[in-house]
C-alpha cells in the first residue's frame, strides 16, 4: 500500500484539480441525490444554537449550509476542505444564502492548526486520510472536553449496488 | 456497480481499509482508529435510505451522474473508450428496474457513527 504521504498527494491532485471540478459541475445534482443525508446527519448530531463545529471535509457545504443555519449566527462553522473549487462553491452558496457564519478554509484537518470546537461533523468526508489514526489523535487535540463527533461514512460495497 | 465491474479487467484485490470511499465501511476498524487516536469507542447506527441519483431528471442524468461522481467514475478513468461504452450500456440496463418516473432511486447503505473524546 502506498505511504501517506503518496496518498494524500494523489487526494490533492484529484479533489483540488479535475475531480473538484467535476464534484462542483455536479453539485446541484448531488445535494439533491443526499438531500435526505444531510437531513439524518443533522438529526443525529442534533447541533444547538450556539455550538462551535468542525466540518471534515466540507466539499460543495450540502450540509455545511444546514448546520450553520442549525447552529445559529451565535455558533460557527470551521468548514475544511482539501480542494479549493469545491470550497469556492461553498463559499459562493454561503453569500448567496445570506450565511455568515461559517470560516471556509483550504486546509487538511488531519494536519492544520484547529480551533476549539464541540461538535465534529462530516458527510463522507473520513474515509480519505492517508493516516487516519494520525488524523483523528490530531482533530482530538482541538476538540473540547464535552465535545462530540457524529460523522456519515458508507457501508461496504457488497451492500451499495 | 457490477454492471461495470465485469467489462474491466480484474482488479487486484483491494488493500483492506485503504483510503477511499469504503475506508470507513468495516465498525471493527473504524473502533480500532479511534480507539487508538484517543476517542471513546464509537456507536454505530445504520442508515439505510433510497437515493435518487437521477435527482428527478430521468435515467440519462443517472447514468451521467454515476459515471461522473464516486465509484463507478473511480472504476472507469483511464479505461479504454470502447471499454467505458459497453460499461455505460451495462449500466444504464442495470439501473432501468429502479427508473420510478423522473426518480431512479437506488438503495444506499451508510452508517452513522458517533463518539467523544475519550
Amino acid at each position: 500500500m502506498a505511504n501517506p504521504e503518496e496518498i494524500n498527494a494523489d487526494m490533492f491532485a484529484f479533489w483540488d484539480g479535475l475531480g473538484g471540478r467535476t464534484w462542483v459541475a455536479r453539485q446541484e445534482h448531488t445535494d439533491c441525490t443526499l438531500t435526505s443525508v444531510t437531513e439524518a446527519l443533522l438529526a443525529f448530531a442534533a447541533p444547538c444554537p450556539g455550538v462551535r463545529v468542525l466540518d471534515v471535509g466540507c466539499g460543495c457545504g450540502g450540509p455545511t449550509l444546514e448546520f450553520a443555519r442549525a447552529v445559529s449566527p451565535s455558533g460557527r462553522i470551521a468548514a475544511l476542505d482539501i480542494s479549493g473549487p469545491m470550497l469556492a462553491e461553498g463559499e459562493a452558496r454561503a453569500r448567496a444564502a445570506g450565511i455568515a457564519n461559517v470560516e471556509w478554509r483550504q486546509a487538511d484537518p488531519a494536519t492544520a492548526v484547529l480551533d476549539e470546537y464541540d461538535l465534529l461533523i462530516s458527510a463522507f468526508g473520513t474515509m480519505f486520510f492517508g493516516d487516519p489514526v494520525g488524523a483523528f489523535a490530531h482533530m482530538r487535540q482541538a476538540a473540547n472536553a464535552d465535545a462530540r463527533m457524529a460523522i456519515v461514512c458508507w457501508r461496504p460495497l457488497a451492500e451499495n449496488p | 456497480m457490477d454492471a461495470v465491474a465485469r467489462h474491466l479487467p480484474p482488479r487486484p484485490k483491494p488493500t483492506p481499509h485503504a483510503p477511499g470511499m469504503f475506508a470507513f465501511a468495516d465498525p471493527e476498524r473504524v473502533s480500532e482508529v479511534l480507539s487508538e487516536s484517543g476517542w471513546a469507542p464509537p456507536r454505530f447506527k445504520k442508515l439505510d435510505l433510497d437515493l435518487d441519483i437521477a435527482a428527478g431528471r430521468g435515467l440519462e442524468e443517472a447514468v451521467i451522474q454515476s459515471t461522473q461522481i464516486g465509484a463507478v467514475n473511480s472504476w472507469l478513468r483511464n479505461q479504454p473508450a470502447e471499454i467505458v461504452s459497453a460499461a455505460i450500456v451495462s449500466l444504464r440496463d442495470a439501473l432501468t428496474p429502479y427508473v420510478n418516473g423522473a426518480s431512479v432511486r437506488l438503495p444506499g447503505a451508510m452508517w452513522l457513527i458517533s463518539s467523544a473524546p475519550a
